[in-house]
């Protein structure tokens, strides 16, 4: 009996029936009834209760000090004079031709996209090969998503003494002692921002690796019966199953990684404090220096700023995975 | 319904009540609370602290004491003082002028308390129309401690002016000994090395004098044109190799580490690591910051933190109060006394100068303690020049820019902070 191929194993497409819960809403055309309007809410009023308390705290601590650091960001409130006033899009102007700034937004993202490539490309395989049975495999899981429960400060102060380039760098005992000069791994600022980026995808990696490990654990093993059943090898299985089935976890991991990287900041002041000079400066230690110096309408610029560039790249890249979804699915 | 709207009803009761029962139990405590906050810890500040308390017993006032860290110091207290909050005494170092300029502090100018202080001791605390707003905690100074042992073993005299401190440390490389240690990832450092040449070299000795930094401070002067050639003859000591790009991916507490341990000769620094030091059971000394003349030195320092009274604090006779007690001749006494080699500018308190001093209490005696960003805080906000010189001093040592470079970035920086 001839196979289909591979493709047309993937399973059909979700049907668009309306659930039966869902009925009076999608009656589109029909007149409602009197009184079912009254019904609807009451009938979701449990679930809008439930969602009150965090949206609530959502708009606490999140949604009014948007607003008001918004409002902030249009003033010259300084730590300089106690009086404020209006000025407009100044601050925005001064933020977006300050070559300091500039060159934070470049470091921010290589940084991201780096650290999310790197860890991905670490996850992945260390994924796959832990999801497969091999010999003390909770324990290589365990050792490998060790270092996520750190502190990121915690691990940037330990990790700067192993980076330090003094005689009392562990990195550079090790070099030295296998015949290697002694590199300036956090004081030269072409190599200073890729210390960073190795310590962050040593950290998080293993995390990654968790999340591709949840995410192949959902994959039907059938598919991969089937796949086999017409003659597909391990990399077209791998192609044609374990892909399509880890889109989620790489939406997970691509859209986060790359969010938390444009946001880094504790893992810098913790090893160079933006140094050397300005090499490793991200937009969110300017801004807090910014905010240290006492210029806290400009501060608020950078964060407003720094929000809006984060949601355009995260509204991007949730556009790209839904497009891929699709595709495969 | 209704019993929802209850609940609420309660809830919103009983966190009104739990609200005065809080205030009720505040309002019975023991007198009035005065805030006071610093970066010092206990062991700087603790018996002064003590000192003042004793004091204020009668008054049935209690000072509070809490410690924040230096590298969060500032942040912390400038967003205190942004929304009106902030401890009832505040102290800041380099910033103080900052937040007198801002209108923070309440003006103590005829207040009995600052009769007891030096002009010089003042002078931080002091407006240009000579209105006063604080009281120094007591003085600091950096020099360059030194092991004799190092010294003794590479043949090097105790230099005393740069080209002497240059031939030292060459001589101390060809002799296998690292001549200066020092952490440049995230200290001052190189900014002490830097002023501390400049005090010697350029503003008592040389073509410049203090004034031009209070012009510079004024928008009266720029450095470029005035730091360049001394910059450019500092920077000897990277070209030297006593200043290295590998300092820059060091951190602060490896480098003293590599001074006690004996693996480097010098170290700049002053009395807060003297402790340290002298645990280490070196055979150390201090030599003052040098420059181009023997016979007329100057060592890096000045007022350290200053106190004084925050215009928004709710018990302000209490706050004044408190002030009086910790500049009281006990309470002085007690800091200086915490912190061996640290000197006081209240008349009459004197600290115990250690054997290690020998070398620089002449200098101290003869008030030869000094700073330039001391003179630039006058119309300007000092700490964040510093934090620019820490980052361009970085570039300039990992050969990022040069010391034109720096100068240029200075002037920038100070064109945009000035009041």
């Amino acid at each position: 009996m001839p196979h289909a191929p591979a493709e047309q194993l993937r399973p059909p497409p979700p049907t668009t029936a309306p659930s039966p819960r869902s009925g009076p809403s999608l009656a589109a055309g029909k007149k409602r009834r009197p009184g079912a309007a009254r019904a609807q809410v009451r009938r979701n009023l449990p679930y809008v209760l439930m969602v009150l308390p965090a949206l609530i705290i959502f708009g606490i601590f999140f949604i009014i000090p948007v607003i008001r650091t918004a409002l902030l960001s249009l003033t010259d409130q300084s730590n300089h004079s106690r009086e404020t006033s209006f000025i407009g899009l100044e601050n925005y102007a001064e933020a977006l031709t300050n070559p300091q700034i500039v060159a934070g937004i470049q470091h921010s993202l290589i940084y991201a996209i780096a650290v999310v490539v790197l860890q991905n490309l670490l996850a992945l395989p260390v994924a796959l090969l832990l999801h497969s049975k091999i010999p003390f495999r909770g324990a290589f899981r365990t050792i490998f998503f060790g270092p996520a429960v750190l502190s990121v400060l915690v691990v940037g102060y330990l990790w700067s003494y192993v980076f330090s380039s003094n005689d009392y760098g562990l990195l550079n005992t090790v070099l030295r002692g296998v015949g290697l000069a002694n590199v300036n791994w956090l004081g030269d600022p072409n190599l200073a921002l890729g210390s960073i980026i190795a310590t962050q995808v040593w950290q998080w990696f293993g995390y990654q690796m968790v999340i591709y490990l949840a995410a192949l654990q959902t994959i039907n093993p059938d598919l991969y019966e089937a796949a086999a059943l017409d003659g597909a090898g391990r990399w077209k299985s791998f192609c044609s199953v374990t892909l399509p089935g880890l889109i989620p976890a790489f939406q997970i991991t691509v859209v986060t990684g790359l969010i938390s990287g444009l946001k880094v900041f504790d893992i810098v002041i913790s090893m160079t404090n933006g140094g050397p000079g300005y090499a490793t400066e991200t937009v969110l230690t300017l801004m807090y220096r910014k905010f240290s110096e006492g210029n806290y309408g400009l501060a608020a610029s950078f964060g407003i700023l720094f929000l809006l560039v984060s949601l355009l790249i995260g509204s991007l890249l949730l556009r790209v995975f839904r497009r891929l979804e699709t595709r495969f699915s | 319904m209704r019993t929802a709207a209850a609940v609420v009803t309660l809830a919103t009761a009983s966190l009104s009540l739990a609200g005065c029962a809080s205030a009720a139990s505040g309002d019975a405590g023991s007198g009035t609370k005065v805030t006071i906050a610093s970066w010092y810890e206990d062991n700087v500040i603790g018996t002064s602290i003590d000192a003042a308390n004793a004091a204020l017993e009668s008054d049935d006032i209690t000072l509070e004491y809490t410690q924040i860290p230096l590298d969060q110091y500032n942040t912390w207290l400038s967003t205190q003082l942004a929304s009106g909050e902030g401890p009832d005494i505040i102290m800041d170092g380099a910033s103080f002028p900052a937040r007198v300029a801002a209108g923070n502090l309440v003006d103590i100018s005829d207040e009995t308390v600052v009769t007891n202080f030096t002009e010089e001791g003042l002078a931080l605390a002091t407006d240009a129309d000579g209105n006063v707003y604080g009281v120094p905690s007591y003085g600091w100074f950096s020099g360059v401690f030194y092991n004799k042992d190092l010294f003794e073993q590479a043949g090097v005299e105790v230099p005393t002016t740069f080209d002497e401190f240059l031939d030292a440390s060459d001589k101390l490389k060809a002799a296998d000994i690292t001549p200066l240690a020092a952490g440049l990832a995230d200290s001052d450092k190189a900014i002490h090395s830097l002023m501390g040449y400049l005090e010697n070299a350029y503003y008592r000795n040389g073509e410049g004098s203090p004034e031009v930094d209070t012009d510079f401070a004024y928008g009266e002067a720029t450095l470029d044109g005035n730091w360049n050639d001394p910059l450019e003859e500092w920077s000897k000591l990277i070209d030297h190799g006593v200043l290295t790009p590998e300092m820059v991916g060091v951190p602060l507490s490896q480098s003293l580490a590599e001074f006690t341990d004996g693996k480097a000769a010098m170290y700049i620094s002053g009395a807060w690591d003297y402790q340290a030091i002298k645990d280490a059971g070196l055979d150390f000394g201090m030599f003052s910051h040098v420059g181009n003349a023997a016979d007329n030195q100057w060592l890096l320092g000045g007022p350290a933190a200053s106190m004084g009274v925050n215009v928004d604090s709710k018990n302000p006779d209490a706050a004044m109060k408190a002030l009086e007690a910790l500049a009281s001749e006990d309470a002085m006494q007690a800091i200086v006394d915490a912190n061996p080699g640290a000197f006081s500018y209240y008349n009459g308190v004197e600290g115990d100068f250690p054997a290690e001093y020998e070398l620089v209490a002449p200098l101290l005696a003869e008030g030869h303690v000094a700073v330039g960003w001391d003179r630039w805080g006058v119309n300007m906000p000092a700490q964040t020049m510093l934090d620019t010189l820490t980052k361009g001093l970085q570039s300039v040592i990992s050969g990022q820019q040069s010391t034109d470079d720096l100068i240029k970035q200075l002037d920038d920086q100070a064109d945009s902070i000035r009041y």
